[in-house]
């Protein structure tokens, strides 16, 4: 009795979960289709009436608003925390309710999560636009900060060093 | 942000899309004058209130189509231009025969 409560609750559970992205995706198709509508007006008003019915549907590489969108916005926002560092748990956080929209399913929003933060922090850290605090083989939650090509504290002592020495 | 390739979000398709917003900035302004001059001639009045209706249809769609080409931009703000007068000829007889061409569900004639 008590495997059966447990999964008529699991059920329910994903049976809201569904009907809360189905209404958020009818609303998104509704909002598309006002576009659309508008846009096959206008190809009316070029004199191609028929350019809605006969171009195919392509799926649009979009993802995130735009080519470059997802690391302009860790560069941002690492930018803001300067001198403080954020972890990649808070990023992952901030961005997934920035790119909300983006999502189709929850598993999409768990895999940018997972992985794309990670990603995208690594290839800032490639670019050398951006520093990590951690090593990079630990499962500790990872700490990432704005490089600015200023000496550190290391630095400073290193060359103090230099300077005493010489 | 718009669904399109960039290689087609180009200056010419931009250019297009304002020139008509411009006539339809241009021609609205014409049949709002018209139409606060047109006084009780009631058959002239409704042709020039379809043709103003349709319009102000055409407009809202060339907004939306603007801000897909670029939600930055403010369709709003792109001046009026009188090419849409210009197959009717110059002057106030291509005016005359402006509405002389708008029917009674607004289309004007070709």
């Amino acid at each position: 009795m008590k495997w059966l409560a447990n999964e008529l609750a699991m059920l329910a559970g994903e049976m809201q979960k569904i009907d809360i992205e189905v209404k958020r995706l009818a609303a998104r198709r509704t909002a598309i289709a006002e576009k659309h509508a508008a846009l096959a007006k206008v190809a009316a008003l070029a004199e191609v009436p028929q350019l809605p019915t006969v171009v195919p549907p392509v799926r649009a590489h979009h993802p995130y608003g735009g080519r470059g969108n997802l690391r302009n916005f860790f560069r941002e926002a690492l930018r803001a925390a300067y001198p403080g560092a954020l972890d990649s748990r808070t990023i992952a956080e901030v961005a997934v309710r920035h790119f909300w929209d983006t999502f189709e399913s929850d598993e999409q929003r768990q895999y940018f999560k997972r992985e794309r933060v990670t990603h995208t922090l690594q290839k800032l850290v490639r670019l050398g636009e951006v520093e990590r605090l951690h090593p990079a083989s630990t499962n500790a939650v990872g700490g990432w900060r704005w490089k600015v090509d200023e000496p550190s504290i290391v630095d400073l002592i290193a060359m103090r060093g230099d300077l005493v020495e010489g | 942000m718009a669904l399109t390739m960039t290689r087609t979000r180009t200056q010419t398709a931009l250019t297009k899309l304002a020139e008509r917003v411009a006539n339809v900035h241009g021609e609205l302004a014409y049949l709002e004058w018209r139409l606060a001059a047109s006084g009780s001639e009631v058959a002239l009045r409704e042709r020039l209130g379809g043709r103003r209706g349709e319009l102000l249809d055409a407009r809202e769609a060339l907004y939306i189509t603007l801000r897909q080409f670029d939600p930055a931009l403010d369709p709003q703000t792109i001046g009026t231009l009188d090419a849409w007068l210009r197959p009717f000829g110059r002057g106030n007889p291509a005016m005359k025969r402006y509405e002389e061409s708008l029917s009674w569900e607004g289309h004007p004639r070709k």
